[in-house]
């Protein structure tokens, strides 16, 4: 929570100054500025057998950051994933702070944070959830990345960037969940050790 | 500040329309000041978190963006908004969820900067069926401009022993 209201602090320095000079690949300017791309990831599930082995689909980010200098920021990420896993389908959402360094017009990032993984049985449950009301499990553990990227800039003035970008995740705990009308209920939880490694590229541009 | 109150105003009137049976089930008054304190990662699914989330956090930015907001401000604006929905509004139900705190605002003002710029794309066709369309992607341009065209005017009268209010509307 401290680090969100430290993030909204930021946000509200940001908005209180002009930025001097216009963003560009090798000379960021200072303040707030927002990314949105998206791409595909690789995953692989080292899950107990529970589910296995390699996963493939698409995912897009966003990362919120504020520019201290023309090399250096700190941001506040969110990386959603869709992972389609024999017969799983899994909903990832990476919210991580990290730090952001420009090497010319490269740059590379490292974060770290909360990631749950949500995996949608789709009817077909892993062994120990048969005959349960569990429709879904949710994982929740912490998330370690590093992203190395390029940005570009077009005659318009448009930035973009290509990325590719590698993360860490350990499952610490799962819960089986089952819908209640709308309402997710947990029908049981318990401690797991499982660990989920990805290779994503994206590409993406600054919004602002 | 008019604008996020007028904002927020219409967020309590939509809860407590759309989640009346929610609020009747499970809604306390201690579930409204103690949930602020306890923001935790939800288990809602993608649906939720990702479209009916981003689709709010479009209105958001889209409203104060039809009010003359910069995109910074707007953004800005999208955020305080939804900080307001997750700790005063929503928290008689539910308690604060980090992804919603995050999403909704950032991906919201992602997908209302395209269907801002999507919209005057339509509107500069110059047709009805193409200005019907841009209305239907960004609404909030109907909203009047009230304060801006100088239609409506309001004064506060504060004496000792009485408050009020002066207000004059043109037509």
């Amino acid at each position: 929570m401290r680090l969100i209201f430290l993030f909204l602090l930021l946000i509200n320095t940001a908005l209180a100054k002009e930025e001097e000079y216009k963003f560009r690949p090798n000379y960021w300017s200072k303040g707030l500025h927002l990314a949105v791309g998206g791409g595909v990831n690789g995953t692989y599930y080292d899950a107990n057998e529970r589910f296995g082995n390699w996963g493939y689909g698409l995912n897009g980010k966003t990362d919120l950051g504020y520019f201290f200098t023309n090399r250096f920021a700190v941001e506040w990420s969110s990386n959603v994933k869709f992972n389609r896993v024999t017969n799983y389908l899994v909903f990832d959402t990476l919210i991580t702070f990290g730090l952001r360094y420009r090497i010319k017009d490269f740059y590379v990032r490292a974060f770290a944070g909360k990631a749950p993984t949500v995996v949608f049985f789709n009817g077909h449950p892993p062994k120990e959830y048969k005959g349960t009301s569990a429709s879904r499990l949710q994982y929740d553990g912490p998330v370690f990345g590093l992203a190395v990227g390029k940005m570009f800039e077009e005659k318009n003035g448009l930035i973009w960037f290509l990325e590719t970008s590698a993360t860490f995740q350990k499952l610490d705990d799962r819960q089986a969940i089952k819908m209640n009308g709308q309402t997710p209920v947990v029908v049981s939880r318990e401690k797991d050790s499982s660990r989920l490694y990805s290779l994503y590229f994206m590409i993406g541009v600054l919004i602002f | 500040m008019l604008n996020f109150g007028a904002l927020y105003a219409f967020q309590w009137s939509f809860y407590l329309y759309s989640q009346k049976d929610e609020i009747r089930r499970n809604g306390t008054l201690r579930n409204w000041y103690n949930h602020p304190f306890g923001p935790r990662f939800d288990k809602d699914s993608f649906e939720y978190n990702i479209f009916k989330h981003s689709l709010t956090g479009n209105y958001y930015y889209l409203f104060y963006r039809s009010r003359n907001y910069s995109e910074k401000d707007a953004f800005f604006w999208s955020f305080m908004s939804s900080l307001a929905f997750e700790f005063t509004v929503e928290t008689v139900t539910e308690v604060p969820s980090y992804q919603d705190i995050y999403q909704t605002p950032v991906f919201g003002a992602v997908l209302g900067i395209g269907s801002e710029k999507l919209s005057h794309y339509f509107h500069a066709k110059n047709t009805w069926y193409w200005h019907t369309l841009g209305y239907i992607l960004n609404p909030m341009t109907l909203i009047p401009q009230f304060a801006r065209e100088k239609k409506v005017a309001a004064m506060p009268i504060i004496d000792k022993n009485k408050v009020g209010a002066l207000v004059s509307w043109s037509f």
